[in-house]
């Protein structure tokens, strides 16, 4: 007879068995136990049968999928890409006019040279082999089911903007779920877009898009090196994500630092508590294992992500005063 | 390692969505079950999708789409649909217990079970979706996006954005859960016979609930 406290212990490890994730020599110990304890042989059956019925359930439940479901999502993002391609357009236009007015006529050379039969295909995804999607992708006869398409997500967009501030509360540990702005942030800190400028100064030309003064802020300590810059985007508008490093040698610490306009980029309290840096009162909060602090200085919204603990962060969000 | 993801030949649009779409009816699924409805399931993916080519620039060639795609549709769903933090305070209260194990007999088990099917056949699909939607939110996605999905606990773990054991700890006991929710139901139902033993634990997430002062 075996041991009642080991077929507890097993148990538990039986579903972790079942899922494929036990290690080698665990197994073996859970896969002894079993062939010699029936309860436990009749718990893996169980669990066995209990995982399939989940899964016949789960599909079963979801078999209902309306007509047409997946023409409408490729339209969707059809519909969004070609909004986001309009705002990028509006911003190079301002910034390289000359380049743009180039592939403008490249691309209106393309949309003539191909059959217009071709660029109709919104719903069925046929693949233009060779072909850059965007060029001539525009013809009259798809400009309707966009447009509507169009003016549905810009509805949604507007229903999940989300109700405002909320409190912080029983959600504080369980990351940025609730908190778009920060996830966004702490995403693109995770895995960065390369900058488009590398020095400091080239940062105002920010300041247009973003609308409020983009100064590239130093930290009190420790020394930080400005690695480069970008427009970001964030919240359907403009924010300037700076890098920065700390140290050099084998693992130099990453730095971001986004200024924006505390006006149109809202972040929320979820998962954010309070403390105070210097005289600023500073926000911070922290998910997987990146860290965050956010301040307001006169008026500019600034944030700071690190790999640091979230107190580390507070500090540098302190920068120094402007000489 | 480089400090910053180089900007090596882009996904054409094209192609982007082309792979979204091929998961549509796994971001599908795990909708309907999150939201119950399947209007609300449709719009939750198409917003999944949205956001998906708005961040698009975010996801990285070679990597795992599903989870990514099903990481931006639980971050939508808890923003959108959420109604409030009542479900975390069940689940991370001081002394959330583990459900007992072994609290049936080998004989209960078995009679649980079709040993031929290899499903819990005298309990219908509905039965067991009724049960999965009796339970919290981030069980049952954890449940969900391991069985139905085959996701590993790392992936799930991304997906909702706790640590691994958290995963590993919702999981087991949004099983056993359900497990006890189907035998209170194959108990009700006279498909198996209740045990003896009476059980000095909550007969039921309602009354789990109520024990624990969140009703």
């Amino acid at each position: 007879m075996v041991a009642r406290s080991s077929c507890h212990e097993n148990a538990r490890l039986v579903g972790v068995l079942l899922d494929g994730q036990l290690d080698a020599v665990k197994t073996l110990d859970v896969e002894e136990h079993i062939g010699a304890c029936e309860a436990c042989r009749e718990r893996v059956e169980l669990e066995r049968a209990m995982r399939a019925s989940v899964r016949n359930a789960v599909r079963e439940g979801a078999a209902s999928k309306s007509e047409g479901l997946r023409a409408r999502m490729v339209a969707a993002m059809h519909a969004e890409q070609a909004r986001l391609e309009a705002i990028a357009n509006d911003v190079d236009d301002e910034e390289d006019g000359e380049d743009e007015q180039a592939e403008q006529d490249e691309q209106a050379v393309a949309a003539v040279a191909s059959p217009s039969a071709e660029a109709t295909d919104v719903v069925v995804l046929a693949p233009h082999p060779g072909r850059a999607p965007k060029k001539g992708a525009f013809s009259w006869r798809m400009m309707v089911p966009l447009a509507a398409a169009a003016a549905l997500v810009f509805a949604w967009g507007t229903l999940s903007q989300g109700p405002g501030p909320r409190a912080v509360g029983a959600s504080a540990h369980a990351g940025f779920v609730g908190n778009d702005a920060i996830s966004d942030l702490l995403a693109e800190h995770a895995s960065p877009l390369p900058p488009e400028r590398t020095n400091a100064k080239d940062m105002r030309a920010l300041e247009r898009y973003v609308g409020v003064p983009v100064r590239a802020p130093s930290f009190r300590s420790p020394q930080a090196k400005f690695v480069g810059g970008r427009l970001f985007n964030v919240q359907r508008t403009h924010a300037a994500m700076l890098q920065y490093q700390i140290g050099d040698g084998a693992q130099p610490q990453r730095v971001t630092v986004f200024i924006y306009d505390p006006q149109r980029v809202r972040i929320e309290n979820d998962g954010l508590s309070a403390r105070a840096v210097g005289t600023a009162e500073v926000r911070v909060g922290h998910a997987d294992g990146h860290s965050v602090a956010v301040t307001q200085r006169a008026g500019v919204g600034y944030a700071v992500a690190t790999d640091l603990d979230p107190e580390e962060s507070a500090q540098l969000v302190d920068f120094k005063d402007e000489e | 390692m480089a400090p910053f993801r180089t900007k090596k030949a882009p996904m054409t649009n094209d192609t982007f969505i082309e792979d979204a779409v091929t998961h549509l009816d796994a971001l599908h699924a795990v909708a309907c079950r999150l939201t119950r409805n399947p209007t609300e399931a449709e719009d939750l993916v198409q917003d999944t999708l949205v956001k998906a080519m708005r961040a698009k620039d975010q996801f990285q060639a070679g990597t795992n789409m599903k989870a990514w795609l099903c990481r931006i549709l639980t971050n939508t769903f808890i923003n959108k649909y959420r109604r409030g933090g009542l479900e975390r305070s069940v689940l991370d209260g001081p002394d959330a217990d583990p459900l007992a194990d072994g609290w049936v007999s080998a004989s209960t088990m078995r009679q649980l079970r079709d040993p031929e099917q290899i499903a819990l056949t005298p309990l219908v699909a509905a039965e067991v979706q009724r049960a999965l939607d009796e339970l919290p939110d981030e069980f049952k996605l954890a449940v969900v996006l391991s069985d139905v999905e085959e996701f590993s606990y790392e992936e799930i773990s991304q997906i909702m954005g706790c640590p691994m054991g958290t995963v590993m700890s919702r999981l087991h006991r949004g099983r056993k859960l359900l497990q006890r929710s189907l035998y209170n139901h194959a108990v009700a139902m006279g498909i198996v016979k209740g045990e003896e033993r009476i059980e000095p634990r909550p007969a039921d997430l309602a009354e789990y609930r109520r024990r624990r002062g969140v009703a």
